[in-house]
């Protein structure tokens, strides 16, 4: 088994916040996702593998090695960092011609290898305008080149699909499983299931700085499948409504709002299909209908609650 | 130890070449390298104007303003403002605008890229520092009592290897403050307009952990009295004897400052973390 990157009892605090406790996992090459919520300490465990953070307590090590100003370890890992920080006046070749040159690849060689990644991440026809004329989902496709500059074997990508267009999240969907096909270390970091769903079958789930679980994502949606969710549908005729989805077994409570109902359902797919159908018939209209709790946090409440053990 | 896995040579010296260049390409562009080109000549007004304007007959002539201008402004005020302005573009903003993380993320030598932002700054300032005293040399000579002669051009040169030799000094204290902490220009400010200015009230005591005293230690003796040639060598040793520290001690000095303070400069770049997360909550 390739260990790219192991941790023992790894953990990091800032003052009195603990950003990640006590972390033990050993991962091996391929597309790995790290999933939590905001703030869970996704980013603190990637910038601990780059060694820009020193441990306050345990190990990690990358390649087998400590990672911290080390350039054998750093040569071979690239980071898209979830800030969008940059030289604002510079355009997106220079910046990238830079930071190939500090990769160590001058010259003619340096300048081929900026073109190929801005023609993997398509930005070969803005590249030499401003990085300050560039929108959101362009700046999130520079950082993404950078991190591909000097082809690593690890790559970490920090919410890579922030701000990104339905059109280059596709692209960057392709990239990273062809990566991951290709033998590389993929750690894509995102607080979002199905973001991750999409380029691997492997998590390591992150909340308040621990590891809740770290395995198939179908053993986390066998953990989430009788996750009660939360519904919200706007209409003029709430009781109508209701009326009309009271078949439906799966639905455990309901509230009465003006123009809005909310019902908990623990089939949501289920639920969705009811609804559906009231919508087409179209005798009582429903403006508009929608998952409130999608989002990992409500989930990881959820699993928190019912499965994780007291204490941890 | 981590720390020990350092580079190669050649990979330094490429490093550095990169760091270099691309800190020349960032500092020439800032509209804070034309201000202070536009500082470091203004000083060449005041002989234009006293050329210009003064009827008196008790006006200063060209030697002592020339004099004073390079010692009091050139010397004494714009390298440590060159030192804190310029000095701080190649890596205080980097820093400061976290584009520091893709540099961190990068196999380059910390020394290698201290030292190219510090070479790039030494000769950008060197260069503003020059074409300043030079022009006000120029100007002063309209004045006369300083003339375009081996003396004159002699005295000239003495003040841009001072002005060199404090751009060393506040350059690499500078750096320093810059990978050490986070309010550099404000700490800078108080060191180099206040601290060095107070303690060289009182000669002889604290001024020693200043980097003016060790300046003043090299400024030519009796710079006001270069075309005299009898005074020169008599009170030329006195003037020496009162500062306490010879030119070559000056100059020591300075250099082990500058060394000390890149030095320090690698170590806080290697020792700190210069990026902070969104921490977990509750």
């Amino acid at each position: 088994m390739d260990i790219q990157i192991e941790t023992k009892e790894l953990s990091k605090w800032f003052n009195e916040v603990v950003a990640l406790n006590n972390v033990t996992v050993q991962i091996t090459s391929g597309v790995i996702g790290l999933l939590g919520p905001n703030g869970a300490g996704k980013s603190t465990f990637i910038k601990l593998a780059l060694g820009l953070y020193r441990p306050s307590r345990g190990e990690i090590r990358v390649l087998g090695e400590r990672p911290r100003n080390n350039f054998r370890i750093i040569s071979q890992v690239g980071y898209c960092p979830e800030m969008d920080h940059f030289v604002e006046e510079v355009s997106g070749f220079e910046f990238l011609y830079w930071l190939a040159r500090y990769s160590g690849l001058v010259g003619e060689a340096g300048q081929k290898r900026v073109k190929e990644v801005l023609e993997q991440v398509r930005m070969t026809d803005r590249m030499y305008d401003p990085i300050a004329t560039y929108s959101k989902g362009m700046r999130q496709r520079i950082k993404v080149a950078q991190a591909l500059l000097h082809d690593p074997q690890i790559l970490f990508l920090d919410e890579p699909m922030n701000g990104l267009d339905p059109s280059a999240r596709e692209d960057l969907f392709n990239l990273v499983i062809r990566l991951g096909n290709e033998g590389k270390t993929v750690i894509f970091s995102s607080h979002v299931l199905h973001e991750v769903e999409r380029v691997t079958d492997t998590v390591i789930l992150i909340y308040n700085g621990r590891v809740l679980a770290f395995g198939k994502i179908r053993d986390i949606r066998d953990l989430i499948k009788n996750h009660p969710r939360t519904i919200v549908i706007e209409t003029l005729e709430p009781k109508k409504i209701y009326q009309l989805l009271s078949f439906d077994t799966n639905i455990t409570t309901v509230n009465f709002e003006t123009q809005k109902l909310t019902v908990h359902t623990l089939d949501p797919i289920q639920t969705f299909k009811f609804i559906n159908e009231i919508v087409v018939d179209g005798k009582v209209p429903i403006y508009s209908f929608r998952c409130a709790d999608e989002d990992l946090q409500s989930v990881f409440q959820y699993l928190i609650s019912t499965h994780i053990p007291r204490g941890l | 130890m981590s720390l020990l896995r350092i580079k190669k040579v050649k990979d330094i010296i490429i490093d550095f070449r990169t760091s270099f260049l691309h800190a020349l390409t960032i500092t020439l562009r800032r509209d804070r390298f034309l201000l202070m080109a536009i500082i470091c000549v203004l000083p060449v007004i005041i002989p234009i104007f006293v050329a210009l304007f003064s009827r008196t007959l008790f006006r200063e002539s060209g030697l002592q303003i020339f004099v004073r201008l390079s010692e009091q402004i050139y010397i004494h005020t714009l390298t440590p403002l060159l030192a804190l302005f310029i000095g701080l573009i190649g890596i205080r903003e980097e820093i400061d605008s976290l584009t520091v993380i893709y540099l961190l993320t990068r196999p380059v030598s910390r020394f290698a890229w201290i030292m190219g932002r510090f070479v790039s700054y030494l000769i950008v300032s060197s260069m503003l520092l020059f074409l300043g005293i030079v022009l006000t040399y120029l100007a002063c000579v309209i004045l006369g009592n300083i003339h375009l002669d081996i003396i004159g051009i002699r005295l000239l040169l003495r003040y841009v290897g001072v002005g060199i030799m404090g751009l060393l000094g506040y350059g690499a204290i500078s750096f320093m403050l810059g990978c050490a902490t986070n309010h550099p220009i404000i700490i800078g400010v108080i060191l180099f307009f206040g601290w060095e200015k107070i303690a060289n009230v009182i000669p002889g005591i604290v001024d020693f952990w200043t980097i003016q005293k060790y300046l003043d230690s090299t400024f030519p003796p009796l710079a006001t009295q270069q075309y005299n040639a009898t005074v020169v060598p008599i009170i030329g040793i006195f003037q020496k004897e009162i500062f306490f520290v010879g030119p070559i001690r000056a100059i020591i000095t300075i250099a082990i400052v500058t060394i000390v303070g890149l030095f320090l400069s690698v170590f806080f770049m290697l020792w700190r973390e210069f990026t902070r997360d969104r921490v977990v909550g509750k």
